[in-house]
């Protein structure tokens, strides 16, 4: 029954007891009998009657707009609740329902704005961030992932609403989460990926999620490039000690062996005192040589460079190391065009080429040969260093500038500071040219040297 | 099967991801533990290795045990079924990838008493590739990829022509110098547990192309794929 015929049927009752009750009091006032009740009827009931349609048509009046109310307060809720309800002029009581109706609607579509907005905001925050971040319900689903979180993911479609265990190929976070919604307090833990090669770490955190139940937090910080970065600083102070311990051994052991002895064999003493000689030589190398890279490492050397002729320097280099080359018996030779213009650091650029023909000296094999190139290429000049030694692992090949490296531990003797190329590959950054190489196992390698 | 039964059949299938998922991760932390212990000399990872493996070992039984009862218990669907197989068999895989992690370990903790013969490189490449191959497979199995799990089989051609190829050289090693004998010989035996590692990335590729596409069934009372569950 709706509202307009329950009004209606009041009204109806209403007016006919009303009508009935005059009958009555005009029947006790007038002292009529029983007829007097028939005539007086239609005094009273007529008019009910008259009234009756008009009271039905107001009735429907006002039920049209209240059903106009309903109707738009339903639309609102269902989707287009953009659309304002419109507010009639009357200034009744069900205008005034109608104004706070449309009010409310509008306060209501604010309120979901802003809640989208912020939704949204948050999503996209969440989306982007680097960190890897999982919400895992008391269930052990996954209610929230985003997109870092799904990469390390085994499964390629959505694992939300899925168990972490059965997505998460990592048994030491999948129990870490484990015990976090079991109870047990905040963890945080490392996790490496042994595949991938790429670690974490872990901050597992309860957290409240709907219904008050205890939920977890899994955030994933990589720190991959950290623990290289790591790695690489206790493998320079390895190696730096490493390098020191060596020389230091034998000056230590030559020293030892003179006190002992009194210094009574001249000749005796003499070989230890050079030994010595040449350890201290060995380390004041590896001392500049440090100094040296921490210095264009950080860029703290200025350049002065000046216009020069490369073949000169080249030629300077070459003589410099006329008794080495003699001793290791290789071969060396220059073929640079006279002259080779260049504009650089005279000093610095003699300290690439002495690490360069060093090595290639070094890294030869008796009646090897050692060839020292300058040309133009492209308007603009290039030095080459080729060597006809032992050649370099392809695998090493990018590893070589890199401080320390060695590729066979067995050549450490005869080898420098392991520091020569670092300062090769930096000081040809500072020159804003660069330093490549090319190799071929067991028949020799060339350090090609562009400006 | 009526609605609980299979809402509860549907979590203990979950389950059984998340046991092989928790086994894969150990056997896949094995053997990287087993490469690092090789590559960066370390006994201490060797031996971690060679003591988890109990651990892993037990994780097998469970799931054999997980899988049987659920085969007892419920009236499985072809697809049911087949899934159920397929994580039984790879069960047998991992634990045997396990095994070679901890013969990997056991090589590098003998190699590591003497001075390294050479320069590792050809069998660092082998371990990642082996490495990628276990990750592609397991990988395969959680999504029910027979695509991703077909494009495994191949790389396995790869990884025996490295093994070929460190033979030879350890081999020239041996013939220059017979004191480099002890050494290049247990190298071999890491490169071919690596192969081997390869060789059973392979067969669980294989068991889940044959699980997803259904070709191969080898039980006569397993029903059609189309059977309905329950």
């Amino acid at each position: 029954m709706s509202v307009r015929h329950r009004l209606l049927t009041v009204f109806a009752a209403g007016a006919t007891l009303a009508a009935l009750a005059g009958l009555g009091a005009a029947i006790a006032v007038t002292g009529g009998g029983r007829d007097a009740f028939w005539r007086l009827l239609p005094f009273f009931l007529v008019p009910v009657a008259a009234v009756l349609p008009l009271a039905a048509w107001l009735l429907r009046r006002q039920s049209a707009r209240l059903d106009e109310v309903a109707g738009a307060a339903e639309r609102a809720l269902t989707g287009a609740a953009d659309q304002p309800i419109p507010v009639p002029d009357e200034r009744d009581d069900l205008a005034r329902m109608t104004a706070a109706v449309e009010s409310l609607r509008a306060a209501l579509v604010a309120r979901v704005a802003a809640a989208d907005r912020e939704r949204t905001l948050l999503r996209s925050v969440i989306g982007r961030m680097r960190e890897a971040l999982g919400v895992v319900g008391a269930d052990g689903r996954i209610e929230l992932a985003n997109d870092s979180f799904r990469t390390i993911c085994s499964v390629r479609n959505d694992p939300v609403a899925r168990p972490l265990a059965e997505v998460l190929r990592a048994p030491a976070v999948v129990d870490a989460v484990g015990r976090v919604l079991a109870g047990e307090e905040d963890e945080q833990l490392t996790w490496a990926d042994p595949v991938a090669g790429r670690s974490f770490d872990v901050q597992v955190t309860a957290v409240p999620v709907d219904g008050g139940s205890r939920g977890a937090i899994v955030l994933l910080y990589e720190i991959t490039r950290l623990e290289a970065l790591e790695r690489v600083r206790r493998e320079f102070v390895a190696n730096v000690s490493h390098e020191l311990r060596t020389p230091i051994t034998s000056i230590k052991a030559a020293v030892e062996t003179l006190l002992e002895d009194r210094c009574s064999d001249a000749a005796i003493a003499m070989r230890f005192l050079g030994i010595s000689a040449r350890q201290v030589e060995r380390m004041e190398a590896l001392l500049a040589d440090l100094t040296d890279l921490s210095l264009i490492e950080t860029e703290a050397i200025k350049l002065e460079p000046v216009d020069l002729d490369a073949g000169a320097v080249v030629r300077d280099v070459i003589a410099q190391h006329a008794h080495l080359a003699a001793e290791a018996r290789v071969t060396v030779e220059t073929d640079v065009p006279v002259p080779l213009p260049l504009h650089a650091d005279r000093r610095r650029l003699e300290q690439v080429l002495v690490n360069l023909v060093d090595n290639a000296i070094k890294f030869n094999r008796p009646g090897g040969r050692v060839t020292v190139r300058g040309r133009i290429l492209d308007g603009r000049p290039v030095i080459e260093v080729e060597d006809t030694g032992v050649g370099i692992p392809a695998d090493a090949l990018d590893k070589v500038f890199h401080r320390f490296f060695r590729i066979d531990a067995g050549v450490r003797e005869r080898a420098g500071t392991g520091l020569g190329l670092a300062i090769v590959k930096h000081l040809m950054r500072l020159h804003g040219g660069q330093v490549r190489v090319e190799s071929e196992l067991g028949q020799g390698s060339r350090f090609v040297l562009s400006f | 099967m009526t609605g609980s039964m299979e809402r509860h059949f549907e979590h203990q299938l979950d389950q059984l991801g998340a046991m092989v998922q928790r086994m894969g991760g150990l056997v896949e932390q094995a053997i990287g533990n087993a490469v690092r212990s090789l590559v960066e000399r370390d006994d201490r990872i060797a031996a971690q290795v060679i003591r988890d493996d109990a651990q892993i070992d037990q994780l097998e039984l469970e799931i054999d045990q997980f899988t049987m009862e659920l085969m007892v218990r419920y009236q499985l669907a072809a697809r049911d079924l087949r899934f159920v197989m397929t994580a039984m068999q790879i069960t047998t895989d991992l634990e045997r990838l396990a095994d070679h992690a901890g013969n990997i370990a056991q090589r590098a903790i003998e190699l590591n008493a003497e001075p390294p013969l050479k320069p590792l490189v050809d069998i660092p490449q082998m371990a990642r590739r082996a490495q990628e191959m276990v990750r592609s497979a397991l990988d395969a199995f959680v999504n029910r990829d027979a695509e991703a799990a077909r494009a495994v089989i191949p790389l396995d051609d790869e990884l025996d022509s490295r093994m070929e190829a460190v033979f030879r050289e350890l081999l020239s090693y041996m013939l220059e110098d017979p004191r480099t004998t002890r050494r290049a010989i247990r190298l071999i035996f890491v490169a071919k547990e690596f192969e081997r590692i390869g060789d059973e990335a392979t067969n669980i590729a294989e068991e889940i192309v044959y699980s997803v596409e259904g070709k191969i069934i080898k039980h006569a009372w397993i029903g059609d794929e189309d059977e309905p569950r329950g």
